[in-house]
């Protein structure tokens, strides 16, 4: 038990001095600014797919679920729309599609960085003198923090407009309803909140993601653990920090 | 002239070595020979402070390099390169790319200043027309090749490498032994090599220095070590003298 929280203060110990060394000055702007756009085509644009099609069916299930659930006299129709927004915009587009993200997108910063480190490509950027944290680690995490609110709101629009076309394919709403729910009582501030949570959630993906990566030993196997084990640190992080916000955003 | 003064590092409990000093003088190809897993690596890491010595110190031409800050360690690191063991080419770079990038870093060259060295340095290291390949698509001796020629395009002072000719055919391990040798007497480099292969020994070695279990266990000349009467060192040479024999 005591091993156990000791092991746990040394990563945020480790993780902390990484941290330092990555936000410092970078060597050449414009070699900088190449890698940023290298990052956010690798992290961002080709996880454009998966954002879309899981939102899609996301926003499908909620609202069909959402319909059946409220088989009752007493609330009106529109109520589906409401729903199907909250939830989506609250919870499902910035949290779930968070998590998918950092196993998407954090294995695979974990495999590249750990790739690197194994096979002293980051030695080789030392021994030029160059800051391999900086050089490796801030591009990917500029490049989530920037890109990651983009794909969340299109993952919100992509829900609410899977839960319209297969709610209206199914006939549970009709598109009346629906829209009208969407757009009852709409609060700005709701996505405001969902934003801070995704660029949050994009900062520990990146960080912790890298952070594995960098600081791996051995040789493939390793690499392959060190992935694993970012996704699991990162996922749980994203829940711990879901509950930190909402409570100091909402409450 | 690299001097090393009593270094000593230890992973935990385990000490991997043990008071090590030695001399690596210009123009000229020091060489650090040993089994597997005595220290050869280590060592070398801790000359260039890829890993932090416990006690002792790295001189560089007299500029103690342990004692530098960030700052200076980073202009002295300028001076060097090193060619790794596996290597260790950017794998999202292609040939070019590679030598280019420590002259994009560092230099305030135009690009087709860059090209020009980049270049010259890839022909020095007899590969040409290969500068739009990538690390995945070329054979171990080439990687090497392009790894050389990536380590001297910042023109280095001080040169290092670690296991050059493991994992290559005989005949490519020459080639790359010929090229470390006639690059280092060319600009006048101190090379430190680490090796484990008694021919690289016979073909390169100006200096040698044995590592037995972490120690400096012997030194001398590439001729003396084969008249040594030290017992680890003759049979490290021996073992490979059996294996020669059997080859023929
Ligand atoms: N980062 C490390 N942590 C713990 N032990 C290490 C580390 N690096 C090397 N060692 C140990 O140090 C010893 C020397 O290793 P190394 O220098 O790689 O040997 P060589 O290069 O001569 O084959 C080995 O026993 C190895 O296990
Ligand atoms: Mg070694």
């Amino acid at each position: 038990m005591i091993r156990y929280f000791s092991g746990i203060f040394m990563h945020i110990g480790r993780y902390y001095t990484l941290m330092t060394q990555v936000f410092s000055k970078p060597e050449k702007k414009p070699i900088f600014r190449k890698r940023i756009f290298e990052e956010i085509d690798k992290l961002g644009v080709s996880s454009l797919p998966i954002v879309i099609i899981i939102s899609f069916f996301m926003g499908a299930v909620i609202t069909i679920q959402a319909a059946f659930g409220f088989e009752s006299p007493w609330l009106p129709l529109y109520a589906v729309g409401v729903a199907t927004r909250d939830s989506v915009i609250l919870e499902f587009a910035p949290t779930l599609v968070s998590l998918i993200l950092a196993g998407k997108v954090g294995s695979s910063i974990a495999s590249e960085i750990g790739t690197m480190r194994v096979s002293e490509q980051i030695d080789a950027l030392e021994i030029m003198g160059v800051n391999s944290a900086t050089h490796l680690i801030l591009p990917k995490i500029i490049a989530t923090v920037f890109i990651n609110p983009f794909l969340i709101i299109l993952s919100m629009f992509t829900g609410i407009l899977g839960g319209l076309l297969l709610g209206i394919l199914t006939g549970v709403v009709t598109p009346y309803e629906y829209l009208y729910g969407i757009q009852y009582d709409f609060k700005l501030y709701n996505v405001t909140y969902a934003l801070i949570k995704t660029v949050a959630f994009a900062f520990i993906i990146s960080t912790v993601a890298s952070y594995h990566g960098y600081f791996t030993k051995g040789g493939a196997l390793e690499v392959g653990r060190s992935s694993t084990t970012a996704v699991v640190y990162s996922s749980l992080l994203i829940l711990l920090f879901n509950f930190i916000l909402t409570q100091l955003l909402l409450a | 002239m690299i001097e090393v003064k009593n270094i000593s590092k230890s992973f935990g409990e385990k000490q991997v070595m043990k008071n090590i000093s030695l001399v690596a003088e210009q123009g000229k190809t020091t060489l650090v020979i040993g089994g597997s897993g005595h220290g050869k690596t280590v060592l070398m890491k801790s000359i260039v402070g890829l890993e932090e010595v416990d006690i002792g110190a790295v001189f560089y031409d007299g500029r103690n390099f342990s004692e530098m800050k960030h700052k200076q360690r980073k202009a002295v690191r300028q001076e060097m390169g090193m060619l790794f063991q596996g290597a260790a080419l950017f794998d999202s770079l292609n040939v070019e790319e590679n030598v280019a990038f420590p002259l994009s870093m560092f230099s305030e060259m135009s690009e087709e200043e860059k090209l020009e060295r980049v270049n010259f340095c890839l022909k020095r290291v007899n590969l040409e027309n290969m500068n739009t390949l990538y690390p995945s698509e070329i054979s171990g001796g080439m990687k090497k090749r392009v790894g050389i020629a990536r380590a001297i395009a910042m023109n280095p002072k001080y040169l290092f490498c670690d296991e050059p000719n493991s994992g290559l055919d005989p005949l490519t391990a020459v080639v790359i032994d010929d090229l470390i040798k006639e690059i280092t007497r060319e600009f006048n480099i101190t090379t430190i090599v680490n090796t484990h292969d008694m021919n690289s020994v016979m073909n390169i070695g100006d200096k040698v220095i044995f590592i037995y279990k972490g120690q400096k266990w012997w030194e001398g000349s590439s001729k003396g070590i084969l008249h040594t009467d030290n017992k680890e060192v003759s049979e490290f040479v021996g073992t490979a003298k059996i294996l020669k024999e059997l080859k023929k």
